[in-house]
């Protein structure tokens, strides 16, 4: 690789993990502006290994699905997506980005029920190039555990 | 100056792309990918863990202790390691990694939020440079808390 090559890759890897964290920063502080400039105007999504069903469809645009996951969000008064472990592989202006992530969730109203739903597992994201930057063209969640669903 | 920024930067991105590499393979069962992220002598310091007990660090094979991983890890129907690389410095082909640690562990037949063995810490790890890249020349845990912890000897690893 000549300088440039390595200097480009880090760029890549960077950008993208920055991506990820934007993502989950936004997720957390309901900031669906930014939430959607992450996403390309297109998008597919896929949710597996969870109880919980969002009702996310699997080919539509961005502006649905935020709107689709803010309103399934609307019944926690508090979310916190803690992200690590990227892994990423770089195929010229495309990208997969797996990502661990912890997500808990507060209700706002528990009832008798349990008032944290908590799940972990990790994101499995198509991630593109555009001229606006790199963005994610799938969006997938692989749940491995949950608890207080 | 600027390649040895470059170099630097690749080499900080490489170490902690073995640490992640080395929490997620535990999580997915790749035991392959586990053993590329350790040289083939490793030493192995638990003193700052609960089985460790402050005895002193010992060597093995990585053959040994990813055996060791792999004989604790399968008792659990899921286990997540939860890797974050602080602090990375590089001293020649040398490398000490501090590492903050959050692994959850799920005992199989169970979503009691109370059956999860959470422990929390983190890894001072030394990574050395190596023909096929940066490895775990010595694992180093400490362990600074833990909920729900499962009976001692069948999370013990056989340090002999």
């Amino acid at each position: 690789m000549t300088d440039e090559q390595k200097l480009q890759e880090l760029s890549d890897r960077a950008q993208i993990i920055e991506l990820m964290h934007r993502y989950a920063t936004a997720v957390d502080s309901k900031d669906w502006t930014t939430l959607r400039s992450l996403f390309t105007d297109e998008i597919g999504s896929e949710m597996i290994g969870l109880q919980a069903d969002l009702g996310l469809p699997v080919n539509t645009t961005a502006d649905r699905w935020v709107d689709v996951i803010s309103r399934g969000l609307a019944r926690y008064s508090v979310t916190q997506h803690s992200m690590s472990n990227h892994r990423i592989d770089l195929k010229g202006d495309g990208a997969t980005c797996t990502v661990y992530v912890v997500a808990h969730h507060f209700l706002r109203d528990p009832g008798d029920g349990p008032s944290i739903y908590s799940v972990g597992g990790y994101y499995n994201n198509t991630i593109v190039r555009t001229s606006g930057g790199w963005k994610i063209g799938k969006w997938k969640l692989v749940g491995t555990w949950e608890t207080g669903a | 100056m600027a390649d040895e920024q470059l170099q630097n930067l690749m080499d900080r991105d490489a170490i902690g792309e073995v640490m992640h590499r080395y929490g997620t393979s535990i999580d997915t069962r790749d035991w392959t990918a586990l053993r590329s992220c350790f040289t083939d002598e490793i030493e192995i310091d638990s003193s700052e863990t609960p089985f460790g007990r402050g005895g002193p660090p010992l060597r093995m094979s990585g053959d040994k202790w990813l055996d060791q991983i792999r004989r604790i890890v399968t008792k659990f129907a899921a286990t997540q390691h939860m890797i974050s690389p602080y602090r990375i410095e590089i001293d020649g082909n040398r490398a000490i990694c501090l590492s903050y640690l959050q692994a959850r562990h799920f005992p199989p037949n169970s979503t009691d939020p109370h059956s999860v063995w959470t422990i929390g810490g983190y890894y001072t790890n030394t990574m050395l440079r190596t023909q096929q890249g940066w490895k775990i020349l010595v694992w180093k845990l400490t362990q600074t808390w833990q909920e729900n912890p499962p009976n001692p000897k069948s999370v013990t690893p056989d340090l002999e």
